[in-house]
Formats: structure tokens, sequence, C-alpha cells
């Protein structure tokens, strides 16, 4: 679905990412873990047209997509999250969601002026398939709260919410769970296994290990900006490598 | 509901039509019909400043541009003001769309310098373009338009009356053109832009394109703004472009209610009636006006629309069976 080949990326004299290539299957859950600055943000920042890759290809479904506008990218279905949770904070949480149907969609000064049919539909269909994503993520209670006054945890399911209304077929979540407390990320996971169920691609970055090991189809593991092991999760937590990069020796016994 | 509201605007609509005889044709008219041409600039400006978060500090150029193309055409060419304000709301808006595509690939700081770079080099050929501007002298001799009726007779707008009931026609159509607008996709995407560009972006929707757009609406209605002035005032001259007007347009969007349409409405009657109606405090004007200023922001930090709004919940708490009922009025 998702193909990036020899990315390469620096700021200044940093080597950000090197040479990174991996693929993304279709309907799975791939997670992409290592120590901080190893560049995982940097990738997703490349793949969604933020930033631009010195060297390598990005192709999403067939197309080359590097160095396309955000919105454009978007527009094809990939949607990201951000490890900064960004909503529109004076926004009621309804219409933060409201806002996210707008993806890819344009109509004319004449339509919009003389609210077409086209534009009325639009708008109902928007309504009431903002309620059914509230319902998804569990916020519907909230819908008129305003974004801003949200928890930490409720912020990042509207932010889901949000890019659900753009109708991704990839998403891209940036530390879903970071912050939460275990019964946050418990529900965090369950709610990425819907995704996952609703046929949405996920890739996930994330630093909270029992989230990743439970939930990835496929691990990659940066570290300096390169790859150093990618596999099943199994595979990759007992390789040697991920262990002195990342992981430490003794990690699941830390765990609990 | 439905009743009441027709009720509300059949009294609106009255008392409109009365102003003219309750007030005569003097000082107290002529400070409305400029408030009205001012009511469809500001509401433009909002769509840029209040909806979409463009911090414009060059309106009074569009402003102008509407101004004196309508004056150009009607002194060369005696195009009356019908012609002369499509033509002036369409260049104007053109310019800003032009200065939009230019500049607003980055939005923030560099596009507020740029807004006031533009109007004061509009200012400066104002000024300086004498062949076609008589610079300083300024354009007078501008008409109101006159309708020859089918029946014989015509309709001369040169009375304040008459060009009252079209400036507010005209202010009607274009305030509910913006209302559309405002409360359409495409007002959620300026909405969308203002709160979070970054997420925006992200969900796929087109930050510059709809800055772009934004800013060429609120340059569109300057012009017609400034098309009607030029006809009404029948003079136009290069200090309509000064940094004073953007500054009073802002004034009235900001202490109207940002990103509300009629807030900005609002302050346009406002401002230019309360300046005037100061007089009577003679030397203090300004200092009482200032307070005002400091007052309102303080303590309606949303705007004077906010009085309503606060108003309503008031009433609403007052009366909880009613207000269970009307979510929405």
């Amino acid at each position: 679905m998702l193909e990036l080949r020899n990315l390469g990326i620096s700021f200044g004299g940093l080597k950000a990412l090197s040479d990174v290539s991996l693929r993304v299957e279709a309907g799975l859950i791939s997670s992409i873990i290592g120590p901080n600055g190893a560049g995982k943000t940097t990738l997703f920042n490349i793949i969604t047209g933020l930033r631009r890759p010195s060297t390598g290809t990005i192709t999403y479904e067939g197309k080359n997509i590097t160095a396309m506008k955000p919105s454009r990218i978007a527009g094809l279905g990939v949607i990201r999250t951000f490890q900064k949770t960004e909503v529109f904070p004076r926004l009621c949480v309804h219409d933060c969601v409201r806002t996210g149907f707008l993806c890819d969609r344009s109509f004319s000064p004449w339509e919009v002026l003389f609210r077409s049919r086209e534009v009325q539909r639009f708008d109902s269909h928007r309504s009431s398939k903002t309620d059914a994503i509230l319902d998804f993520v569990g916020l519907r209670h909230h819908s008129e709260a305003l974004a801003s006054q949200l928890s930490y945890g409720e912020q990042r399911l509207l932010e889901i919410a949000v890019g659900l209304a753009a109708s991704p077929r990839l998403m891209l979540l940036d530390e879903p769970a970071s912050g939460m407390n275990v019964d946050e990320a418990e529900r965090m996971m369950m709610l990425i296994r819907r995704l996952k169920d609703r046929g949405i691609t996920v890739v996930l970055v994330e630093h909270n290990m029992r989230v990743v090991m439970g939930i990835s189809d496929y691990v990659v593991v940066l570290d300096c900006g390169q790859t150093i092991a990618k596999g099943a999760p199994r595979e990759v937590s007992e390789d040697a490598a991920v262990i002195t990069a990342y992981l430490g020796r003794g990690w699941k016994s830390a765990e609990h | 509901m439905l009743l009441s509201r027709l009720a509300f605007w059949i009294a609106a609509t009255l008392f409109v039509l009365a102003l003219p005889f309750v007030l005569g044709e003097g000082y107290h008219l002529h400070l409305l019909i400029m408030a009205t041409i001012f009511a469809i600039v500001a509401a433009g400006l909002d769509i840029t400043v209040g909806y979409a978060g463009l911090l414009s500090l060059g309106h009074a150029a569009f402003f102008g541009i509407g101004a004196y193309t309508s004056a150009l055409l009607f002194l060369h060419f005696g195009i009356p003001m019908w012609g002369g304000m499509i033509s002036g709301a369409v260049l104007a808006g053109l310019a800003a769309f032009l200065l939009g595509f230019l500049i607003l690939n980055v939005r923030g700081h560099r596009f507020v310098i740029s807004t006031v770079a533009f109007a004061e080099i509009m200012r400066l050929v104002a000024n300086n373009w004498t062949d076609v501007t008589r610079g300083q002298r300024g354009l007078p001799g501008i008409l109101p338009p006159v309708i020859d009726l089918p029946w014989g007779g015509s309709i001369n707008f040169v009375s304040k009356t008459a060009f009252f009931y079209l400036a507010v026609a005209i202010a009607v159509i274009c305030i509910g053109i913006m209302w559309r607008i405002a409360h359409s996709p495409l007002g959620d995407a300026f909405i969308a832009l203002r709160e979070n560009e970054h997420l925006a972006e992200s969900v796929g929707i087109d930050a510059r394109r709809h800055a772009i757009q934004a800013f060429t609406i609120g340059g569109f209605f300057a012009g017609i703004g400034g098309s009607l002035y030029a006809h009404y005032v029948s003079f136009v001259g290069p200090d309509l472009l000064n940094f004073s007007y953007t500054t009073i347009f802002l004034v009235m969007v900001v202490t109207g209610g940002m990103g509300t349409i009629i807030g900005p409405v609002v302050g346009a009657l406002v401002f230019t009636l309360l300046p005037e109606y100061l007089r009577i405090a003679e030397g203090y004007r300004l200092i009482i006006f200032g307070g005002i200023l400091v007052l309102v922001m303080l303590f309606l930090s949303n705007g004077m629309i906010d009085i309503w709004t606060r108003l309503r919940n008031w009433l609403r708490r007052m009366s909880p069976t009613t207000g269970a009922q009307s979510t929405d009025a």
C-alpha cells in the first residue's frame, strides 16, 4: 500500500534519516519504534508532505506522492495524527469532526451561494456521519464541549475522530498512547484494532511497548535514522541489535 | 417560531423604511448611509480576518480600488454606478486574488507586512499618478445613479432618502451572500484554517487555496463599499487609502465580534455614529472614544454581539421550560 524507497533527509549536517526503505502492507497494523531522535516523527512528516526528503521516493497505491502538498496527500486517504495532539481548540467536538469531512471537497461559489442540492446533501451527510464517528471513538456524550475543554486523552480520541471524518485508508498515528494511564492506553489499543477492522491500514509510532507488542502485525525499528530491524513483534523483540539500541535487557520484566 | 421570525423581519423592514422620515434628509441620515456602506466593508473583512484568521492590514486599498474604479469609469465613460460597482468589486477582488496568490503561500507576519506595503503602494499611486487620479486634488463630480421608470418619470438617488434605501438594499444582499458563505462548507474551511492551519492541512483542507479565497472575498466586498462611497460622497481622493481607514474597519470587525458577520455590521453602525455623536463632548471626544474602545475590549472580548448572546443565554436560564425547546433561534 505504501512503499518508502531509500528515503534520506538531513537537517544541516545531521542525517535525520538515511536510506530508509520499508513497505506497509494494506490492512495491517505496523509499528515504528526506536529511541528518541531515531527519526520516527520525521518519517511521518516526510510521508505526509510536511517535509521534503533529500533522497528517495514514497509510493502510495502505485502513485508517487513524494513532495506532494500535505492536503493533497490527505485527499488521497493518508491521514495522520500528531505527537503534540492537534485539535480545533475553540470549536465544539461535533464541529471539529464535521470539519474533517471537508477533506478534498470543494464547491464552486455558485453552489455555495445558492446552496445547491449537492451542498445540502453534503451538509446533512456530514452531520449524521459525525454522530456515528463520535459513537465509534466514544465521545458522543461530549459533542457540545469545546475541544480545548477535553482531557488530554479525550483530545487524542478527538484527533482520531477528525481524521476518520476525512475518510482515511491509511492512518499514521504518532504516539497515540503517550501520557495515558494503563486503562486509557488499553482503550486506545482497542480503538486501533477497531480501525483495522474498519479496513484502515495503520502505522503507529509508539513508545508504549505493551501497546506496540499487543496490536502490531509488523514492527520496524529505527535507530539514528536507519532501520536496524523489521519483522513480526516477537522476532523483533528478541533481536540482539534492537535490545542494545532500544529495548534494553529484561524490558519484558520491567514492563510489569 | 416561524411566525415570530417573520414578525421580526417585517418589523425590522418597517423600521428601516421609516428611518428617513423620522430623521429627515439631514446629517443623521448621512451618517446612517455611511454606516451602511462601511457595514458591507466590515462584513467582508470579517470573512478575511474573523473567519479565515488572516490579519489584513491593507483593506483600505481594496476600498480605494473600488472607489477609484467607479469614479474613473463614471467620469471618463459616463458609466453609471451599477457598472462601476460591479467593475470596482471585480477589480478589487482581482487585486486581492493576485496579491494573495503571490504572498499567501506563507501566512503570518510576512503576509501582514505585505498587506500594509500593498496598501501604501496603492495610496502612493493614487497620490502621484496625477494624469489619471489628479493626485491630492482628487476626482469630484461622481453622481449617484438615476433609474428611469417604465411608466415615465425617474428615481434620482441624489436624494439622501433614496440613496439610503439603495444602500440598505445592496448591503442586505451583500451581507446575505456573506452570511451564506460563512455558513457553508467554505466558511467551515476558513474557520479550520483560522483555528489550526496545521491540522486543517493534514485533513485535506488546502490552506493556501482557502486563504486566497477568503482574502479575495474580503477584497471584493470592500470594492463594492468603495464604489458606493464614491457615488454617494461624489468625491474620491487618495486619503481613502489611508491606513486610518484600515484601522477603523478592523475596529468595527473586532469590537463588533469577529467571525459572526452580524457583529461587524453592528460594529460599523456603532463606530460610524459614535465618533460623530461624541462631538458634543468637544475636546474630550477622542478620549471618550478611546475609553469606550478599551471598555468594550475588556468586558466584551468576543465583541459587542456578545451582549446579545449573553442576554439570550440569561433569558433562557430564567425560563427553563422554553429554553429546553429552542436550542437555536
